[in-house]
């Protein structure tokens, strides 16, 4: 009797710890496939976006082409008839020459305008000339009377790993937009700095500042502020806002920059 | 002073009054660790003051040589109790606290068939045994199904529920066939060697319960950390 009573007892206790190592075991492996799905899912969402953003760019090309090569071309045929037309008109009834001559300027204007549109939908001189170009030629345009937009680029930039040019353009682009919209600045300086393995980029303007909890709790704000988010979040980039309502505002963008192999794939959707 | 029956009794059985000094110490640790316990660990800390106040009884009466074995079914009551207390606050399901409920009907039913003051009421501390191992496989069986905890080798209830489940399946057997463990309380029976291996499980529930109250102190912390 004892004998089996020590047998049993024995028998219980193995299965006593069999079953604890089990349990701290497989919780422990379940645990970390949890993890490893959660890692999937946040590649997945940044899969995801990259593909919006490159979608979104790709549709800004297309309407910029459509812009160009059918609405452009029709305006210079538009322009060519009134040209005919004015002739005619000249000669029959001179008294109309005034309004000719008003739809001409009225024509020219749409035309530049329309090819400065869709110059602005697609950065042709990023991909021709590369970003400090690009970001030189948005300081120029940007300048006016009012504001002074002016580029400081300390040394020469190291090769860009793809996107990440066109990533930062678009970033400068909105914030320039706002410290012209909102900020009523008279100065902005763009301010483009090598770090080893990254970039980083500022924008800082002389304007009145803004409170950035408020704006972050404002349901009906615009979107700016939020791409910058998505479009970091891809490429693991960081915002630091150094804003304060009263005074100038900094706005410092710090990218990776690290070999072109780790460019974000896009997976199939 | 030498012949004070305390003193006797400390020299005649130094060796049983291991789990007592366990039972100590993990009081003391509960008490360091106090603004960290969570609820289930105050029903624990519970049973360890009533554990406490019985054996100190147990061995007032074991030094003027009274009776002293009811006690140990007395003890029995204030473990499941305060057992069931804790698994209660943990295991918030209702199809969970059913089992708890109908399993500490069962013991009090069986508790009340089986007492008796003069000896230990051996199917009656089986069945406390068998309960805990139900309480410890109720609370795994939560642990894997809901998935919440983050670090189980650091988990406080996780070691409890371990801590259980190995005293229980110790010390089972022994007093489910009481008569044969301890029933010949003869100085050349088996009850002295059956005792001293209760008495070896129970100081190691103790030391688990220690262990547990520092782990607890520690996910506490590590809770406060992730919510900053
Ligand atoms: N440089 C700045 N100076 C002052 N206020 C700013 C500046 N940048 C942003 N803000 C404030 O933050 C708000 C949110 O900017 P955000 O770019 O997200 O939206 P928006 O510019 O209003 O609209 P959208 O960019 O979608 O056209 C702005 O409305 C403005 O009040
Ligand atoms: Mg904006």
């Amino acid at each position: 009797m004892k004998l089996y009573i020590a047998v049993g007892t024995a028998v219980l206790l193995v299965m006593a710890i069999f079953i604890i190592v089990f349990v701290a075991y497989y919780q422990q492996k379940q645990i970390r496939q949890q993890l490893i799905l959660k890692e999937w899912q946040e590649k997945y969402r940044k899969g995801l976006l990259a593909a919006t953003l490159q979608a979104q760019e790709h549709e800004r090309r297309r309407i910029a082409q459509d812009l160009h090569d059918e609405i452009g071309t029709m305006l210079s045929v538009t322009k060519l008839s009134l040209n005919q037309l004015g002739r005619t008109v000249e000669h029959n009834d001179p008294s109309s020459t005034v309004l000719v001559q008003k739809t001409r300027s009225l024509l020219d204007e749409t035309i530049a305008n329309v090819r400065r549109i869709s110059r602005d939908l697609v950065p042709t001189t990023l991909e021709r000339f590369g970003l400090v170009s690009a970001l030189e030629e948005l300081a120029e345009k940007a300048s006016n009377g009012e504001v002074h937009v002016e580029l400081s680029c300390s040394d020469k930039l190291p090769p860009l790993m793809p996107q990440l040019d066109l990533t930062l353009f678009r970033i400068a682009q909105e914030l320039i937009n706002n410290a012209i919209k909102h900020a009523n600045a008279q100065h902005i300086i763009i301010d483009l700095h090598c770090q080893p393995n990254g970039i980083l980029l500022s924008v800082i303007d002389d304007g009145q500042g803004f409170d950035l909890d408020e704006i972050m709790k404002d349901r009906k704000r615009g979107l700016g502020l939020r791409n910058i988010e998505s479009r970091l979040n891809v490429i693991d980039g960081h915002v630091t806002f150094d804003v304060e309502e009263g005074r100038g505002s900094r706005i410092h963008i710090q990218v990776k920059n690290l070999k072109p192999e780790v460019e974000v794939e896009v997976e199939p959707v | 002073m030498v012949d004070h029956p305390y003193i006797q009794l400390v020299l005649k059985y130094p060796h049983s009054f291991l789990p007592d000094l366990f039972l100590v110490l993990a009081l003391v640790t509960g008490l360091v660790n106090y603004l960290f316990l969570d609820k289930a660990s105050h029903w624990l800390f519970r049973m360890l003051i009533l554990s406490l106040g019985i054996s100190l009884l147990q061995n007032h009466n074991a030094a003027y040589r009274l009776n002293n074995l009811y006690l140990y079914n007395l003890n029995s009551v204030a473990e499941i109790g305060c057992l069931t207390g804790a698994y209660w606050v943990e295991l918030k399901s209702k199809r969970n606290r059913t089992i708890l409920l109908i399993s500490l009907g069962v013991y009090l039913s069986v508790f009340l068939y089986d007492f008796s003051w003069t000896k230990i009421a051996g199917i009656t501390l089986g069945v406390q045994r068998i309960i805990m191992i139900v309480y410890a496989l109720l609370y795994f069986h939560y642990i894997l199904t809901k998935m919440q905890v983050q670090n189980i080798l650091i988990h406080a209830m996780f070691w409890i529920s371990a801590g259980a489940i190995v005293h229980a399946a110790g010390t089972l057997f022994v007093f489910l066939f009481v008569k044969v463990t301890l029933g010949d309380v003869s100085s050349n029976g088996s009850y002295g060697l059956y005792i001293q291996i209760v008495r070896a499980f129970t100081a190691f529930f103790y030391v688990v319960l220690i262990i547990s109250f520092w782990l607890r102190r520690r996910e506490f912390r590590m809770a406060e950390h992730i919510t900053v």
